[in-house]
């Protein structure tokens, strides 16, 4: 390769580089121009007070309150359902289980990681038509639903961060408190398990950003574009991204439009705030002393 | 070993056989719900025929080839810019910008697609329709645009971890023997590198394919059988989508699982081929 | 000086062979460790020294690939324990088999948690054993005083040659009847390196020692018995027998 083909190359990279970071730019820019201007209580409550619609007393109409809170209950839920599933087999991964069963499981892993939300939002949905069908009773689609394809959405990615940071960990520290007595178990929660927090932390807050911003998932399970707090499992809920779907489709004036943007900013807050955090977590918790 | 180990352990391998067999039966269940379909003979002819529900024809054939049409124009334009970005953070980026720039990178792989769609839905589209495209702005061209966005940090993340694997001992070879950083990345890491490289192309494939916010709102969701990349095109995803809110009994509910039964397949698919993939030989760099 | 005690066998091997994978690591070796002496192991490294201590406190049972053959048996409170059987339990034994590696390996908690830990492990609760057991594994290790006023501070901050100190006093905890060591002092400096030996010739009384080391003039200080290990082989020098 000749110096030209060197500058040549360079420019290329410069120039993919520039145009990737500045169409991104350019989109949230656009953003933020648009949906800035309609922060305010409003946007949240409506013609509500505040007060009296987070202590759920008011019903919210026109606020994206009833959103966001369908995304933090969806959240909550797909979270604490994924979370001791993911581990456990992420554990059982990565300290006992046999090469050949091993592999097995990765291949599934890797499938069940690759699978298209909206797939996973199908099953979902055809889940509720079997219930559906042998039960014939109301077991539709709703808050739970949803909570639980979701939950199955992120359980490969919890999975292979607590596989992944377990595998991580020096042979010495693994070897620590098995020489000193520590049974499997021991050694498995007294040590190699704290030694790895910050990971663990990280993978799981990362989960919590791929259930919040899914749309395709919910969209088939029980999302709906106007139905208040959910007072029930059992229940259809709002939740943010789908209501910013909702919005680009189904407008009906200037106002309403910017209120889109606006959940739109919303959720891209939400979500580089969880991505931080994770990132923040993986850095700083590592100096701490993390052992009880 | 008590017996409390012997419960928790219990428990762990529950969770990775439970979790495992769960992949199977979202299979199974597509499977028995696309029963009819099967028993009829009339899967694979749903998947050669056109939609025409006034003609009582429920094909899913303009959808499979708009979401391939998509997907591999999105590649063709995100690979380029991926690798480019790639090499830009490995190799030509001034020191301090590269771990900034990948943890930039990290960051977009966590921005929300319907917001990037959303966006684009009122920026990109408008800028389509009255400069290049016409028409409504709502075509292949842009959902490919904003997919190629969408996936190229999840390439780039795979691009750079591929060629920062190569044995730093090599490149400093080719420095020691007054070859340039540009050589080194060309003769030698390349060459080790391509096997990661084509694994983030595939998951990149897997994930054009698989996207639905993208696709749902700015491809136009036209049913006929898309002519250029300048036409309307509805995705296999967005069809499941859309067609979600018919009866449930219908033939053109029913497209719906063919259409999810096939996103599947075609994932493991992608999935082998990476495992494969990685049985490979190493090549030595030549 | 060779006392008049007559010398008890507390680990012995015949024919032991160990294998890991494909490779032969240990090849049917044979010897006597003896109580309350220091054993030396010296020998050129990936020779197999580190690997025939993971055997004595059955560390070896936690690699799959691992594969053993021969006799290999240790004596724990007057009973010949196999130290072959891959599916025996290894936690009461290598709670009165410690051992201490080449680089001091504290966990990241405080320096009384350290201590305090396989005592957690071996499920002690009561609050004033385990300070009392602490401060003596802590003054058996001559670190006592060193510590004694921040024995909350994070056991990492210690220098090297208190951090070993540190990982001698947790294995001592448990009161072992036999102390392995992996090259203790190598990552130390000579100051440091010289407080461990001290205080090892004075476990010597309640322990039994088995030490691999690189440094001949350490072992000529220290040991009373002295293998070279080579190619996994295992041979006695007895040249250099001199206490």
């Amino acid at each position: 390769m000749n110096r030209f083909g060197e500058l040549l190359l360079a420019l290329f990279s410069w120039c993919c580089t520039l145009l990737l970071t500045a169409t991104v730019g350019i989109l949230m820019l656009f953003l933020l121009r648009r949906g800035l201007p309609a922060f305010d209580a409003a946007l949240f409550f409506g013609d509500t007070p505040p007060l009296a619609a987070l202590l759920l007393s008011k019903p919210v109409f026109d606020g994206l309150f009833p959103a966001l809170f369908g995304t933090l209950a969806l959240v909550l839920l797909a979270i604490a359902c994924a979370v001791p599933v993911g581990l456990a087999a992420g554990i059982y991964l990565a300290e006992y289980a046999a090469p050949a069963p091993k592999r097995l499981l990765n291949l599934f892993f890797d499938v069940l990681a690759g699978i298209p939300s909206i797939v996973i939002g199908l099953a979902g949905f055809a889940l509720a038509i079997v219930l559906h069908r042998t039960f014939s009773g109301r077991i539709g689609h709703c808050l739970l639903l949803s909570a639980l394809s979701l939950a199955f959405l992120v359980l490969p990615y919890l999975i292979r961060s607590t596989q992944n940071a377990l595998e991580a960990i020096d042979p010495v520290t693994r070897r620590t408190a098995l020489a000193l007595g520590a049974s499997k178990l021991q050694n498995i929660l007294y040590v190699l398990l704290p030694n790895r927090l910050a990971d663990l932390t990280g993978g799981v807050i990362l989960a919590v950003g791929r259930c919040a911003e899914d749309t395709a998932v919910i969209m088939l399970t029980g999302v709906v574009a106007s139905a208040g707090i959910p007072n029930s499992l059992l229940r259809q809920y709002e939740a943010l991204p789908f209501y910013i779907y909702y919005i680009s489709s189904q407008y009906s004036g200037p106002e309403e439009l910017q209120r889109g943007f606006a959940a739109a900013l919303v959720l891209l807050s939400l979500c580089v705030a969880l991505f931080l955090l994770a990132f923040f977590i993986q850095r700083r918790l590592k100096e701490r002393l993390l052992y009880r | 070993m008590s017996i409390f180990s012997r419960i928790v352990e219990r428990l762990f391998s529950l969770a990775a056989a439970g979790s495992a067999l769960l992949t199977i039966a979202v299979f199974l269940l597509l499977l028995y719900l696309a029963l009819p379909l099967f028993e009829q003979g009339g899967f694979w002819a749903l998947i050669r025929s056109p939609w025409d529900p006034g003609a009582g024809l429920y094909g899913i054939y303009p959808m499979l080839i708009g979401s391939l049409s998509i997907a591999f124009l999105a590649l063709l334009i995100g690979f380029p810019l991926s690798l480019g970005g790639a090499f830009f953070i490995t190799c030509f980026a001034p020191l301090f910008l590269r771990r900034h720039l990948l943890n930039l990178v990290r960051l977009l792989t966590g921005v929300p697609t319907v917001v990037y769609s959303f966006a684009a839905l009122f920026l990109l589209v408008p800028f389509l329709r009255e400069h290049l495209t016409g028409g409504s702005g709502l075509n292949i061209l842009g959902a490919a645009l904003m997919l190629a966005v969408l996936i190229a940090p999840t390439m780039i993340i795979f691009f750079v971890d591929a060629l920062r694997r190569v044995p730093s001992g090599y490149l400093q070879a080719v420095t020691a023997l007054g070859g340039s950083p540009g050589q080194g990345l060309v003769y030698i890491a390349l060459p080790l590198a391509w096997p990661g490289i084509l694994n983030g192309l595939l998951l990149g494939l897997g994930r054009a394919m698989g996207d639905t916010m993208i696709s749902l709102m700015i491809a136009g969701n036209a049913v006929a059988l898309p002519g250029s990349m300048m036409d309307s095109a509805r995705t296999l995803t967005a069809h499941i989508a859309l067609v979600i809110a018919a009866d449930v009994s219908s033939l053109e509910f029913q497209s719906i699982f063919a259409c999810g039964i096939l996103l599947y397949l075609f994932t493991a698919l992608l999935v082998l081929m990476v495992r494969l993939l990685g049985k490979f030989p190493k090549r030595s760099p030549g | 000086m060779t006392t008049a005690m007559t010398e008890t066998t507390k680990i012995r091997l015949a024919d032991f062979s160990f294998r890991y994978g494909k490779n032969e690591v240990l090849r049917q070796i044979s010897g006597q460790f003896f109580e309350n002496r220091l054993t030396a192991i010296v020998g050129p490294s990936g020779s197999g020294k580190s690997t025939l201590l993971s055997v004595c406190n059955r560390l070896w049972t936690e690699l799959p690939e691992a594969k053993v053959a021969g006799k290999a048996e240790i004596q724990l409170g007057g009973e010949w324990r196999d130290l072959c059987d891959r599916r025996a339990p290894s936690q009461q034994l290598r709670r009165k088999v410690g051992m201490v590696f080449q680089t001091p390996n504290p966990l990241p908690m405080s320096i009384f948690r350290n201590v305090a830990f396989p005592l957690k492990l071996a499920g002690i609760r009561d609050r004033e054993e385990i300070a009392q057991r602490v401060e003596d594994s802590l003054h058996r290790t001559l670190l006592w005083d060193e510590v004694k006023k921040r024995l909350d501070s994070d056991a990492r901050l210690l220098s090297g040659g208190q951090q070993q100190r540190l990982c001698i006093a947790r294995s001592l905890v448990l009161e072992p009847e036999v102390l392995l060591l992996d090259e203790p002092t190598s990552a130390l400096d000579r100051t440091a390196a010289a407080g461990i030996e001290e205080l090892l010739i004075g476990l010597k009384k309640d322990c039994t020692l088995v030490m691999v080391s690189h440094y001949l003039e350490q072992v000529e200080r220290l040991a009373d018995g002295v293998f070279e290990m080579s190619g996994g082989i295992l041979r006695r020098l007895d040249s250099t027998y001199s206490r």
